[in-house]
C-alpha cells in the first residue's frame, strides 16, 4: 500500500514535470532525508600516571589515545529559499560511532588492546545557504552553508549524556528532478552536501576543538 | 549498645609500598560488613606532649593539625577536627580520648607509624582512634623535607586517613628488594601501605582515589548526585575472582581510582568517580603483602594483569549495569 502510494506520488510529479524547473521554488518548505558518512575525529592523549618516589616526572601506568571512528549516518533536514541568492536550513544527523580508547605501554605488560563503547551522537544545527545559480551545471545548483548547533551524546546504555556544540561550513549541491506548479507536494529532488563539523564540548579527553568531516546524500521534497 | 573493644592496628610500612585504590575498613555484622566511620560532627584530637628525634611537641601538633585539615577541606567530603590540647597519656590506652603521638617500637623495625581503634561493632562508630608514630626513625617538618629523614606531615596524612576509616590503597608499583622489604617506584593513593620513602614530602597532598574514598565514607553537598559509580565482577574461568584489585581510569580527568573484588563471587564497585568513560584494569595484588589491605582468606592473586575491552561509563548519580571482567589465569 505504502509502496503505491509511493509510485502514484513519483508519477504525480513526473507528469507535471514538463516545466523542468531544477531549482526549488522560493519560500516553499524542502523537506530531506537521507544517509551519510561521518568521519571519525580524534578526542586525544591521556596517560594513567602515579606519583613516582624519586622524581618529580610522573610514573605512567599505561597510556591511551581516544577517538570517535567513522560512521554512518541519518540525516535530516529543513530548508527554505527565501531568496534566489539566499535560504535557511536546519538539520539534524543521528549516528552511531564507537568511541575507542587504545591503551598501550602497560607497566605491567597487560596486553595492549582497544577499548570500545558505542555512543548516540547527534547533531542539531541550523544554518545559512548560500545558492550560487551561476555555477550551475547540469541543473545542478551548488550552494554554500555555514551555522552553529547543539551536539548531545549518550554513552553506552544511555546512562550518561555529554552536550557540547559546533560550527560548521560546508557546501554542496542540489537539483529538482521534478516540479509541478500546484498541489501540496511541489517537487521532489536530490541533493549532496560535504561540511567541515567543529566540535567543542561533548565527549572528549583534550579540552580543544575537534574536526569532523560529514558527507550526506538526500531526497527532498518541496511542499 | 554493644561496645566492644577492637584494635585494628593499620600500619604504614616504612619499607616500600604497592597501589591499589581506596578501601573502607568495615566490621562484621553477621554477614554484612559495616564501614567504620566517626558519627560527630567534629572529631576531637589530643596530640602527646613529647616530641621525639628532635621534634618539639609544638612542632609535631602544628603538622598533625596541617595534616587533619588536608582531609577536612576535602569540598565534597565533610568531616571536621578539633585540636583539644596536650596529653600525657599515650596513644595505646583505651581511655576514651584519640591521642596521637611519638611511641618508641623497636621491634616494629618497618613500622613508620600505626592507627588503632575502639568502634562499636554493631554500627561500626568509631568511639576513640589513637595514632602512633615510631619514634625509631628519625622524622622532619622542614617544608620542603629532609634527605634521609621521614616528612611527619605525610605521614601523618595517611595515618589520619585511617583514622576516619580508610584502608589502604593499592595504586602503586613495587618491587622486592634482595634485602627484605619492597622498593616504591610510585603510589597513587597517600593511602598506599608503603612510604614513598624519606626525604619526599608528595604525601602530604591528597591523591583522587584518596578524596574519593573520604567522600564516598562523608559526602557533602552534591557528591553523590554529581559522581557515578561502576559495578562489575571480577571472574577468572567463569568463576569469581576474589580479591583483584580494579582501578578505573578516566581519560578526561586523568583520574585513577580503585577498589577491590571483594564482594560475593568477585563482584566489586567503585564509587566516587567522575562521570563518564572510564579504562579498567584489572590486577592481583603483588605490591604489597595481601594482609596490608585485608583478610587474605580467599584473595586469588593467581591471574594476569588484565585491561577491560569494553569502556565503562560511570553515570552521575548512579551505577552502571554490571559487568563482568574475565581475567586470564597465570
Amino acid at each position: 500500500m505504502l509502496r503505491t502510494s509511493f509510485i502514484t506520488f513519483i508519477v504525480a510529479l513526473t507528469t507535471s514535470s514538463a516545466l523542468a524547473q531544477t531549482v526549488p521554488p522560493l519560500h516553499r518548505l524542502q523537506l530531506a532525508g537521507g544517509i551519510g558518512f561521518l568521519s571519525g575525529a580524534g578526542l586525544g592523549d591521556a596517560d594513567a600516571n602515579l606519583r613516582s618516589a624519586t622524581s618529580n616526572d610522573p610514573y605512567r601506568l599505561f597510556a591511551t589515545s581516544s577517538e570517535l571512528a567513522n560512521t554512518t549516518a541519518l540525516d535530516l533536514r529543513a530548508a527554505v529559499d527565501l531568496t534566489r541568492r539566499f535560504g535557511l536550513e536546519a538539520h539534524a544527523l543521528y549516528g552511531h560511532p564507537e568511541l575507542q580508547t587504545s591503551v598501550t605501554g602497560d607497566v605491567e605488560n597487560a596486553p595492549s588492546l582497544t577499548a570500545v563503547e558505542r555512543l548516540d551522537h547527534y547533531l542539531i544545527d541550523g544554518g545559512v545557504v548560500v545558492m550560487l545559480d551561476e555555477l550551475r551545471v547540469a541543473g545542478w545548483q551548488p550552494f554554500a552553508v555555514g551555522g552553529a548547533g547543539y551536539l548531545r551524546q549518550l554513552h553506552e546504555g544511555l546512562l550518561q549524556t555529554e552536550e557540547g556544540h559546533l560550527f560548521y561550513v560546508g557546501g554542496g549541491a542540489r537539483r529538482l528532478l521534478t516540479s509541478r506548479n500546484k498541489g501540496f507536494l511541489r517537487g521532489l529532488g536530490a541533493r549532496g552536501d560535504v561540511r567541515w563539523n567543529i566540535l567543542s564540548g561533548g565527549i572528549t579527553v583534550e579540552d580543544k576543538t575537534r574536526n569532523q568531516i560529514a558527507v550526506s546524500g538526500s531526497v527532498f521534497v518541496v511542499f | 549498645m554493644r561496645r566492644a573493644l577492637t584494635v585494628l592496628a593499620i600500619l604504614l610500612c616504612a619499607a616500600p609500598r604497592p597501589a591499589q585504590a581506596y578501601l573502607h575498613l568495615t566490621v562484621s555484622t553477621g554477614s554484612t560488613q559495616t564501614p567504620l566511620k566517626w558519627d560527630v560532627s567534629r572529631v576531637r584530637w589530643f596530640a602527646t606532649d613529647r616530641g621525639a628525634s628532635g621534634i618539639t611537641a609544638a612542632q609535631f601538633q602544628t603538622e598533625l593539625a596541617s595534616s587533619f585539615a588536608t582531609w577536612e577541606t576535602v569540598p565534597t567530603a565533610s568531616i571536621a577536627f578539633q585540636f583539644v590540647g596536650f596529653t600525657s597519656a599515650t596513644p595505646d590506652d583505651d581511655d576514651g580520648i584519640s591521642v596521637l603521638g611519638f611511641q618508641s617500637e623497636p621491634d616494629l623495625d618497618r613500622v613508620l607509624g600505626a592507627t588503632s581503634f575502639v568502634v562499636d561493632t554493631t554500627t561500626g562508630e568509631i568511639v576513640e582512634s589513637d595514632v602512633f608514630f615510631n619514634a625509631i626513625f628519625t622524622w622532619s617538618t622542614a617544608a620542603a623535607g629532609e634527605a634521609g629523614r621521614f616528612d611527619l606531615q605525610s605521614v601523618a596524612t595517611h595515618e589520619i586517613g585511617h583514622f576516619v576509616g580508610l584502608g589502604h590503597s593499592a595504586l602503586g608499583e613495587t618491587e622486592i628488594r634482595p634485602e627484605g622489604g619492597r622498593r616504591v617506584f610510585a603510589t597513587g593513593a597517600v593511602m598506599f601501605p608503603i612510604s614513598l620513602g624519606r626525604g619526599v614530602t608528595k604525601d602530604r597532598q591528597l591523591q583522587p582515589d584518596d578524596i574519593a574514598g573520604v567522600s564516598a565514607l562523608y559526602p557533602d553537598g552534591d557528591f553523590s548526585d554529581t559522581t557515578g559509580a561502576l559495578s562489575g565482577r571480577v571472574t577468572v574461568n567463569g568463576t569469581g575472582v576474589i580479591g583483584a584489585h580494579v582501578v578505573a581510569f578516566n581519560p578526561r580527568t586523568g583520574t585513577l581510582i580503585g577498589g577491590f573484588s571483594l564482594g560475593q563471587g568477585g563482584t566489586f564497585q567503585i564509587a566516587g568517580l567522575s562521570p563518564g568513560a572510564h579504562v579498567l584494569r584489572v590486577e592481583p595484588i603483588d605490591d604489597a603483602d595481601v594482609d596490608s589491605f585485608f583478610s587474605p582468606s580467599g584473595i586469588n592473586v593467581d591471574f594476569q594483569v588484565t585491561l577491560h575491552s569494553q569502556l565503562v561509563v560511570a553515570p552521575s548519580g548512579g551505577a552502571s549495569d554490571r559487568f563482568d571482567v574475565a581475567v586470564r589465569p597465570k
